[in-house]
């Protein structure tokens, strides 16, 4: 009898969430692999769709595309790169500080919480060329005004200090956790064997912060491929398509021309990529 | 010698210590302060300047170039939240609960969590035209109903894993023992492993609504009027690049983020927990 209502209880507990992800994410995923074989289009409120293989030959020669493609990799590589060597930097500096440690930890904690799309606004409010803060303080300094939101090159730096600021806390939270977990043996050792810090730090911080490392890492470069919210914001991928990242893209071909099997076969390309940096990282961790 | 250059390096960690925390809560300041500015007074940038709650106002009362009140998207943004984050919770820690407790037969058990794993790796955006075409061919295009489900299966894969974790950790005699103690298994489900796993559906139920209520790119796309759409789609408006509302951007991010930094202010032990989940466990 216990044996039969926990037999019918097992399955009467996973069977919401079964369903839940069965049907809106692994049927939308295969629905979207459907979608990438046809043209899909919305023309004047109707959905017009027949099959076709020309979308995958299309992409590859799409120089917008293309361009975004790039566009992501140097944000995503540029991103992640700064956040981990602050994000480390800063971890260091936070075990250093006994005294004000735990109120440091603290304020790195604000922007992790924060909506996307509040970030995105908070700084294109800071970065505006009339009464920016940016810009006021940049006069402070005896420095010349600069549009940052309107100017190709300074519009991506606009949007990596956007990503910068936001996500560095995030790594940092991270690794300053991997850093106090840090067995003291090995360090007390070393500093009777008369190693220096640079030595300490290269031979035994390093390599043993190195499963957490990858981890923050990885979290961080598969959330930077699919960062959105903050860009559509900020800069909506302009000036011109400077900062047109893929799910910009995406989006747009979706969702402004309602191109929604080509958008598919972009957004299955996206994932592709995601997955092998994914991938990547494990191996990584693997060895 | 030795002593002064001790001093100074101590100087400089605080000195870095205090930039990075002033980095950090400077624009979120200075962005609160311009809200309560009106336009003439941040174009002219005139300091100090005669605070006003004017922007506040004009969100609730549509003036020239906005084109709706902020009223019902603060609406929708707590209903849809509110009833996505009840539902997450029990759904996906008592999913957790059978795949920590019971053996399945057909691995149903791994089927689940590699499904959810699913969830956490595809990007969204890859979703969007099947979910916003799924959602258009099922009447849940423009619903409540639509959002609430769709956020509630977003969030499942992070609920199941972290209160798989939570519930890893609990030693299984103690259930054991109150089952040979002549509890049923869902009292000692009631009676002792949830009080045990209290923290961990904090945990769970915080990190649902940070998510829930910051969500974009899903509301943009399977939702049309402001009758449904989210506080995000809101902001959205406001950014667009004709619109030179700057005080009603400030007023509107700050009431927007107020009741995020209030619930983690409380729940900031489950914060680091859930954002350090994945790293500790490798």
């Amino acid at each position: 009898m216990e044996i039969m209502a926990s037999e019918r209880l097992k399955y009467l507990l996973t069977i919401p969430s079964f369903l839940f992800l069965s049907f809106f994410t692994l049927l939308p995923l295969l629905y979207t692999f459907y979608l990438s074989f046809t043209s899909t289009k919305i023309v004047s409120g109707s959905i017009q769709q027949f099959l076709t293989f020309s979308n995958y030959g299309r992409i590859l020669q799409d120089d917008l595309f293309i361009h975004s493609l790039k566009v992501t990799l140097v944000f995503v590589l540029t991103g992640v790169f700064l956040e981990f060597v602050l994000g480390l930097g800063l971890g260091l500096l936070a075990h250093a500080v006994t005294r004000v440690r735990f109120l440091f930890s603290s304020v790195m904690a604000i922007p992790v919480i924060l909506p996307y799309v509040s970030v995105g606004m908070i700084w294109r409010l800071l970065l505006n060329t009339e009464f920016g803060l940016v810009n006021s303080i940049l006069r402070m300094i005896g420095l010349s005004k600069m549009t940052w939101l309107q100017d190709m090159n300074l519009a991506f730096v606009s949007l990596i200090l956007c990503e910068v600021w936001h996500w560095t806390p995030f790594v940092f939270l991270i690794l300053f956790a991997g850093i106090e977990a840090l067995p003291k043996e090995p360090f007390q050792a070393a500093i009777v064997d008369g190693a220096s810090r640079l030595q300490m730090f290269r031979y035994l911080t390093l390599p043993l912060l190195k499963p957490i490392i990858i981890v923050a890492l990885l979290f961080r470069t598969m959330a930077a491929f699919r960062a959105f919210d903050a860009i559509y914001v900020l800069t909506h991928g302009g000036p011109g398509n400077a900062t047109q990242v893929t799910s910009l893209y995406i989006y747009k071909q979706a969702f402004q021309i309602f191109d929604l099997g080509y958008a598919s076969t972009g957004g299955l390309f996206l994932a592709l990529v995601v997955v092998l940096f994914s991938l990547f990282y494990l191996r990584l961790q693997g060895t | 010698m030795q002593h002064y250059q001790d001093r100074a390096l101590e100087a400089l960690k605080y000195f870095c210590v205090v930039m990075t925390c002033l980095i950090i809560l400077v624009p979120l300041a200075w962005t609160v302060v311009l809200s309560f500015e009106t336009y003439r007074d941040l174009i002219t940038m005139r300091f100090p300047f005669t605070p006003t709650f004017e922007n506040y106002i004009s969100l609730f009362h549509p003036i020239a170039d906005l084109p709706t009140s902020m009223t019902p998207f603060i609406r929708n943004s707590i209903l849809v939240t509110a009833i996505a984050v009840v539902m997450i919770v029990p759904v996906g820690s008592l999913a957790a609960y059978a795949i920590c407790t019971f053996k399945f037969k057909w691995r149903i058990d791994r089927a689940l969590l590699a499904l959810s794993l699913l969830g956490r790796m595809v990007p969204l955006i890859c979703l969007t035209p099947s979910l916003f075409l799924m959602t258009w061919y099922l009447g849940l295009y423009d619903t409540w109903l639509g959002l609430i489900l769709l956020y509630v299966n977003l969030n499942l894969p992070f609920t199941i894993w972290i209160m798989k974790a939570f519930i890893d950790e609990l030693p299984k005699e103690i259930e054991e023992a109150a089952l040979i103690d002549g509890c049923t298994r869902l009292q000692a489900l009631k009676n002792v492993v949830l009080p045990l796993v209290t923290p961990g559906l904090f945990t769970a139920a915080l990190f649902a609504f940070l998510f829930t209520w910051n969500e974009f790119l899903l509301a943009l796309v399977i939702t049309h009027t402001a009758q449904v759409q989210p506080i995000p789609i809101f902001l959205s408006f406001l950014s667009q690049e004709f619109i030179a509302l700057y005080g009603e951007m400030g007023a509107a991010v700050t009431l927007f983020v107020i009741p995020v930094i209030v619930l983690t202010f409380f729940l900031q032990k489950n914060l680091v927990r859930g954002l350090t989940f994945g790293a500790v466990k490798g």
